[in-house]
């Protein structure tokens, strides 16, 4: 069944298909004639024709000037696409031509019968091999066995009587004329198929060969760059045939060519899409023509016979597939996700999912799983209201709901469960707006895959530059990246260096096998797009991983540092504008700067005015302010400002200003009300002499007059603020009480609280931000630091400006240990600079440090309480040491540290202290710091210092106790002395100044003994 | 009067013709088909799909139906005007078609004249060259047709008339396709009236039918200097520098847009192309256009522009423009990079795809119909493409 299978495939595109398939390889023809000429002969010789075959009955030539050669060898062409088992198996239903039909059909499989010399080729006997047809001398049947192809029942010959069949010059056809072959067979021909057209041009013509039409079609839409799609059959009336082979198709044909062509409707036509035949002008015996002509068409077509069926495996597919995330785990969105969705909320005006769902379609994916786990209900229900729920949506989008998971990773280890991806797949997150041509990137995707297996995951990343509103500041993307094969070595995050205490500090960690690479780029100038192109593996990885949650830093960081898995992951990204748009919203703060990428057109062709079908009707004005089409009201005081929307049916009342702001449908604006950088959705009416700043304001609230609304809050839907309320910057309203976990009655303070800010018969509830924002994000980020979380938090709020004003305020946080680390505030160049100042490290950890210092510190203590000898509780430290593989210098710190903190001073005089602690752990320091000694003294010098009022004093006593245990020798002394650290203003330099007795003891020391040894 | 366009209205599986519909609309509103040209050809040939499989009881049903994809096609995408010019050509033609198979089986009745009195000659009619073709309509009187336009309805003729009529109707809407597909052909036709091989010839941007324009004036004239403006910021001068450099006999010289002033007084004759030319002769097109045009009615060069009729709209002007903004902007991408984060946070840029150019810059209109001034652009309009009651 298989093999004859095969065999239908071939059949097909021979007999019912013209499915021509050449390489961009010229193949060995005359030189042609440019094209319009070409077309031009073509009509002339059309026009002798037909009367051509009347005259001469029996054997009809191939029709050289016929169809295929202006266009086919003009451009490369192709196969068909579709299986025709597939597609075209029912037989038309017309009555007329079913006759023709079927015999057009039949060759589909034919039997293995005996043909005429008695021999039975059979396609499961000998699918490669056939005895030749000739007869030799002797009268004996030839004995070469010749390479079948699986395409012709006529027979096949050695090479020896293929020449003797070549030789011939022509024969008589049945009338007795004379015909010769070279009128007819071009010679450029394989001698192949020069064979076959002989023998079949001597056959007689069966009488049941009716006349009729030859025509071509093309299938639209499915042309590339390098192929085509055509079909030559016959008819006897070409225009229900070609209708009927549409209606099977569901595609829409262009007819191309007929013959013969009627002389009066010949023109320069492109397309003739419409045949004009003429009833009494039919080609005679148009069955044996139709098998002439694809005779000659296989010859093209066996080129890429075998990329042709690839093809047609890969046309199996369902096209690409995509995993949407409905849910973000987190709840950075509450109390406006308390009660829906937060892909549904409106981002311009239409729901974020939208915008998502929307992209994919337009980058030509067609299926859509969406994953949802809370409110599935709802986004259900959305999604049934929408284009996209339509039959004749291009996607198709199945919604998947899981009430159990609360990670990115438990959804795809569900997914997985589910068994329904089975090809490469596109992960995004449903809230990313973008306008790149993913199909691209899958493309590279599965080239990559051709040649490493192991690359199981393309990301998309944008280049937007260090400081751009996509970029999260408190927690930017950095990625280490070798440009050959664009593979990434290193994902991490860190905090702009103003933002964060320890962003200097915050280590990049490169596997040592990417040093051997000739360039490695770091780079944290990408915004991540969340979109992957993903293998099946992935979602294998996930299910083995079962600790994986989150996508970014469980799952990236785990495929990169596990030498075990052996898996790469490449990164795209988009250097320029023609590559598209693609932009996530992960929070309030970014979720206005894609609202303003939106609204300033950065997305184009997705923009507001245009490309949501469902979506408010708007037009586009100067100075990109939107208006909806349908009873906006804008008072003529009003000012609108550049960048605005104002949704339909909205009102605006005298001299209210809007300034890059976003209003939904139905929004009413009071009188002298300002609102700028605002986003109030729909259904919404605010008073008057209100202020709105850098705010969400949901749907169905009511502000009444005199409430100022300041940066970052949220006011959840169907809210009442009261006359006069003042919200502080970044409060939250919600319309339903906040639960922490138990706590079920409203404290006293809350209350209070509650009062104090939202009036006494307020209906609302406020939430406390921070305790929001952590609730569900700790999941996925517990090992990280409090601080450098609340941070993130605190940045990723709306209204929160990355501008470098903000950071420079805050720059006093900033411990930018360079040299010239003054208050000056931080600008690009510096925070790109500091970057590049990223330790690079051998293999390790990153945050490692900060965990070594701690245990090593907890080994020092032990050993010192325990009474452990110096050699014990070094092997300790260097055991640690490895562990963490942090550097020496690290080390030396921690236990220049510890031994100067164990000095007390308040017993004994200054050196005994000192010679106490270090002559017993002397052994200890010197095995730990011997590398660097002039390092060491710099440690201790920086110790007493930053100490100053218990150890300024004994810092002669250290320096002393130093030299005397050989923990550092005279050199490193006096090198100390000179360096420029060593020097600097405040307490250092009074320690510094302090030590010149020392040093000018011991420059004393050392003339001595050189004049004693003089 | 508008209808709902589903799947009642098709024939055998409606399911195709609506998918066709929805996924030229969705190409349109994707902007994956750019430019009236295509547009206009895309729109002709779903037409005929939506044409040959739609179920209808009467003429009038026909009509809402084609006038309702039409209107849905240019929702989707209001900025391609050329659409609802299509769209209002093939309810034209399909009236007409109809109303001569009405004459003639009101003259005879019977079955088989009704067939030939309407096929023959339109068989005809359809391989002949446009200008032609268009003869003949024209000699056909106008007070044969009753107006204002009324259907007859007579039973069992109409029935028989929807079931053959389908076949002349396509061939109806053929003929619009064919127009559309030899624009560029038939617009420089008659090239060589206009442009000497003395001339030199001033162009801004890409427009195919410029291309095709010169390429013909070159070659009758055997040589051609041609000065191309770059039109910075979309840069699609340099596209057609390209092109034109392929073309024998032309001398292509490309010039930033801010020379344009300074290199007129040695120009004979601007070529323009246009996206959409109004009922006033106005002109909605790339913008650099009316710049251009300002500049050579300073210095009293012509303006040519070279357009298909199908991109001649019934729309007044662009004043309204809540009905139709076909100022279109684009990606601010074409101004300043993106990854410049500080700019793009603090600046706001505006990159307008198309302008609009006043009728009386311009100095001629070549169609692939003719040639007119543009004050007598209303006047084609309300003699020859539509009818009265649009």
């Amino acid at each position: 069944m298989e093999k004859s299978k095969r065999f239908n495939v071939d059949y097909d595109f021979v007999d019912q298909f013209g499915r021509i398939h050449i390489d961009s390889k010229p193949l060995p023809t005359p030189p042609l004639p440019p094209r319009p000429q070409q077309q031009q002969q073509h009509i002339v010789e059309g026009r002798s024709r037909p009367d051509r075959p009347r005259q001469s009955e029996p054997p009809l030539p191939p029709p050289r000037i016929s169809f295929p050669e202006p266009t086919f060898r003009g451009s490369p062409i192709a196969q068909h696409k579709y299986t025709p088992e597939r597609a075209h198996r029912p037989h038309p239903r017309h009555s007329e031509g079913s006759k023709s039909a079927t015999t057009a059909f039949a060759p589909a499989k034919p039997p293995p019968s005996p043909n005429k010399n008695g021999f039975t080729v059979s396609p499961s006997e000998s699918p490669h091999a056939e005895q030749c047809h000739g007869i030799t001398k002797q009268a004996k049947r030839c004995t070469r066995r010749v390479k079948a192809q699986n395409i012709e029942t006529l027979p096949r010959f050695c090479h020896q009587h293929s020449k003797d069949i070549l030789a011939q010059k022509g024969f008589f056809n049945a009338r007795g004329t004379w015909i010769a072959f070279d009128d007819w067979i071009p010679r450029h021909l394989s001698s192949f198929t020069q064979i076959q057209l002989r023998l079949l041009m001597e056959k007689p013509i069966a009488s049941t060969d009716m006349p009729g039409y030859i025509y071509v079609y093309s299938i639209r839409d499915t042309a590339s760059a390098t192929h085509a799609e055509y079909k030559v059959g016959r008819t006897n009336n070409i225009n229900r045939r070609i209708d009927n082979w549409s209606k099977q198709c569901n595609r829409e044909l262009v007819l191309r060519q007929y013959f013969p062509t009627s002389p009066v409707a010949s023109s320069s036509r492109l397309h003739t899409t419409f045949a004009v035949a003429d009833p009494h002008l039919k080609c005679q015996h148009v069955s044996r023509l139709e098998r002439l002509i694809h005779l000659e068409l296989a010859e093209y077509n066996a080129h890429s016979a075998e990329e042709a069926q690839k093809s047609d495996n890969d046309d199996d597919e369902q096209g690409l597939q995509a995993i949407v995330f409905a849910d973000s785990f987190n709840a950075r969105f509450k109390p406006l996700t308390a009660t829906r969705p937060r892909c549904l909320l409106p981002l311009v005006n239409v729901p974020m999912l939208a915008w998502t769902l929307e992209s994919l379609a337009a980058a030509g994916i067609r299926h859509v799983f969406l994953f949802t786990c809370t409110h599935a209900d709802q986004i259900k229900d959305w999604l049934r209201h929408t284009h996209f729920a339509s039959s004749l949506s291009t996607l198709s989008v199945t919604p998947i709901v899981s009430t159990t998971s609360v990670s990115a990773g438990d959804a795809i280890r569900e997914l997985d469960a589910k068994q329904l991806i089975r090809t490469d797949f596109v992960l995004i997150s449903g809230d990313v707006v973008s306008t790149i041509d993913i199909q691209r990137v899958v493309d590279q995707h599965k080239e990559r895959r051709k040649t490493n297996k192991d690359a199981i995951m393309t990301m998309v990343t944008k280049k937007v530059g260090a400081t751009h509103r996509l970029r999260p500041p408190a927690e930017s993307p950095v990625f280490v990246i070798n440009p050959a094969n664009q593979q990434l070595h290193t994902y991490t995050t860190i905090a702009h260096p103003s933002l964060s205490r320890d962003a200097t500090q915050k280590r990049v960690a490169v596997p040592s096998e990417a040093l051997e690479a000739a360039e490695l780029q770091i780079r944290n100038d990408l915004s991540d797009c969340y979109i992957d192109i993903c293998s099946v593996d992935v979602l294998l990885l996930f299910t083995e991983n079962f600790d994986y949650q989150d996508l970014r830093h469980d799952f990236i960081n785990g495929i990169l540092t596990s030498d075990l898995l052996g898996k790469t992951i490449h990164v795209h990204t988009i250097e320029d504008e023609e590559g598209g748009y693609a932009g996530r919203v992960m929070d309030s703060r970014s979720y206005d700067a894609i609202s303003k990428d939106i609204i300033s057109r950065w997305t184009y062709p997705m923009v507001p005015d245009e490309s949501m079908p469902d979506a408010d009707r708007l037009y586009h004005d100067r100075g990109h302010r939107y208006m909806g089409k349908e009873g906006v009201h804008v008072s003529d005081t009003a000012s609108i400002g550049s960048c605005s929307v104002i949704g339909s049916h909205s009102s605006i009342d005298d001299k209210a200003a809007v300034n890059r702001s976003v209003l939904g449908q139905s929004v009413t604006i009071g009188k002298s009300t300002k609102l700028s950088h605002s986003y109030v959705w729909s259904n919404t009416a605010i008073g008057d002499r209100c202020d709105v700043r850098e705010s969400i304001i949901a749907d169905g609230v009511v502000i009444e007059d005199d409430v100022t609304v300041s940066s970052g809050c949220f006011v959840d839907q169907n809210v009442k603020l009261l006359k006069g309320t003042t919200l502080p910057p970044y409060t939250r309203v919600g319309s339903t009480r906040w639960n922490e976990e138990d706590e079920d009655e409203e404290s006293e303070e809350e209350r209070a609280e509650r009062v104090r800010l939202l009036g006494e018969s307020s209906t609302a509830y406020l939430w406390p931000s921070d305790k929001v924002d952590m609730q569900v994000d700790d999941v996925d980020s517990d090992d990280e630091e409090d601080e450098d979380f609340q941070l993130s938090m605190k940045y990723s709020r709306i209204g929160m400006k990355a501008s470098s004003d903000t950071f420079s305020s805050t720059s006093s946080l900033s411990t930018i240990s360079n040299d010239n680390s003054d208050d000056e505030s931080v600008d690009d160049g510096q925070l790109e600079e500091s970057v590049e100042g990223l330790t690079l490290e051998n293999a390790g950890k990153v945050g490692a440090a900060a965990d070594f210092a701690q245990e090593a510190v907890q080994s020092l203590e032990r050993a010192f309480d325990e009474g452990h000898t110096a050699e014990n509780a070094s092997i300790e430290l260097k055991t640690l040491r490895m562990a963490a593989n942090v550097h020496l210098s690290q080390v030396r710190k921690v236990v220049m540290d510890f031994c100067l903190s164990k000095v007390d001073t308040s017993k004994q005089p200054s050196y005994k202290a000192v010679e106490d602690v270090f002559g017993r752990w002397s052994a200890l320091v010197i095995e730990m710091t011997k590398e660097d000694q002039q390092q060491t003294v710099l440690i201790a010098q920086e110790y007493c210092a930053s100490h100053a009022d218990s150890h300024e004093n004994i810092f002669l006593a250290v320096l002393r106790v130093l030299y005397e245990y050989e923990i550092a020798s005279e050199e490193a002394i006096f090198g100390w002395y000179k360096l420029n650290a060593a020097r600097e203003e405040g307490k250092m330099k009074t320690l510094w100044e302090k030590s010149r007795r020392f040093i000018e003891a011991l420059l004393e020391a050392d003339s001595e003994s050189e004049e004693e040894s003089d | 009067m508008k209808v709902e366009i589903n799947g009642s209205q098709f024939r055998g599986k409606s399911r195709t013709t609506l998918n066709q519909i929805s996924q030229l609309s969705d190409k349109l509103r994707r902007r994956k088909i750019i430019g009236s040209n295509n547009a206009a050809l895309e729109t002709a040939l779903l037409l005929r799909v939506v044409v040959s499989n739609a179920k209808f009881k009467n003429i009038e049903e026909l009509l809402n139906i084609v006038e309702s994809v039409g209107q849905s096609l240019l929702d989707s995408q209001p900025k391609e005007l050329a659409i609802i010019n299509v769209t209002r050509k093939v309810i034209k033609l399909i009236k007409e078609e109809y109303q001569q198979a009405l004459r003639a089986s009101n003259m005879d009745s019977s079955e088989p004249a009704l067939l030939s009195s309407f096929t023959t000659p339109k068989l005809y009619d359809v391989g002949m060259p446009k200008d032609q073709a268009n003869d003949t309509s024209i000699q056909t009187p106008l007070s044969m047709q009753p107006r204002p336009f009324q259907f007859q309805r007579t039973t069992s003729d109409m029935d028989d008339f929807n079931r053959k009529s389908t076949t002349v109707m396509i061939q109806a809407i053929q003929e619009v396709i064919d127009e559309i597909e030899t624009t560029y052909e038939q617009v420089s036709k008659n090239s060589s009236n206009h442009i000497k091989s003395t001339d030199v010839i001033l162009t801004i941007g890409k427009s195919r039918t410029v291309e095709s324009f010169i390429r013909s004036a070159a070659t009758n004239s055997g040589g051609l200097t041609v000065y191309v403006a770059e039109n910075a910021p979309l840069f699609n001068g340099k596209e057609m520098m390209r092109s034109l450099e392929q073309v024998k006999g032309v001398d292509a010289i490309l010039i930033s847009d801010s020379t344009i002033y300074s290199i007129m007084p040695r120009i004979t004759k601007v070529v323009i192309g246009t996206h959409v030319v109004l009922s006033n002769g106005g002109l909605i097109s790339e913008t650099g256009t009316y710049l251009t045009s300002a500049i050579a009615e300073m210095h009293a060069t012509p303006v040519i522009c070279v357009t298909g009729q199908f991109k001649i709209t019934s729309s007044r002007d662009n004043k309204d423009s809540k009905k139709f903004s076909a100022s279109d902007y684009v990606n601010s991408g074409k101004m300043i990079m993106y990854d410049d984060g500080k700019v793009v946070e603090r600046v706001d840029v505006g990159v307008p795809y198309y302008e609009y150019v006043r009728p009386e810059l311009i100095t001629v209109l070549i169609t692939n119909d003719g040639e007119y001034p543009p004050i007598l652009i209303h006047r084609l309009i309300d003699e020859e493409m539509y009818d009265d009651e649009e």
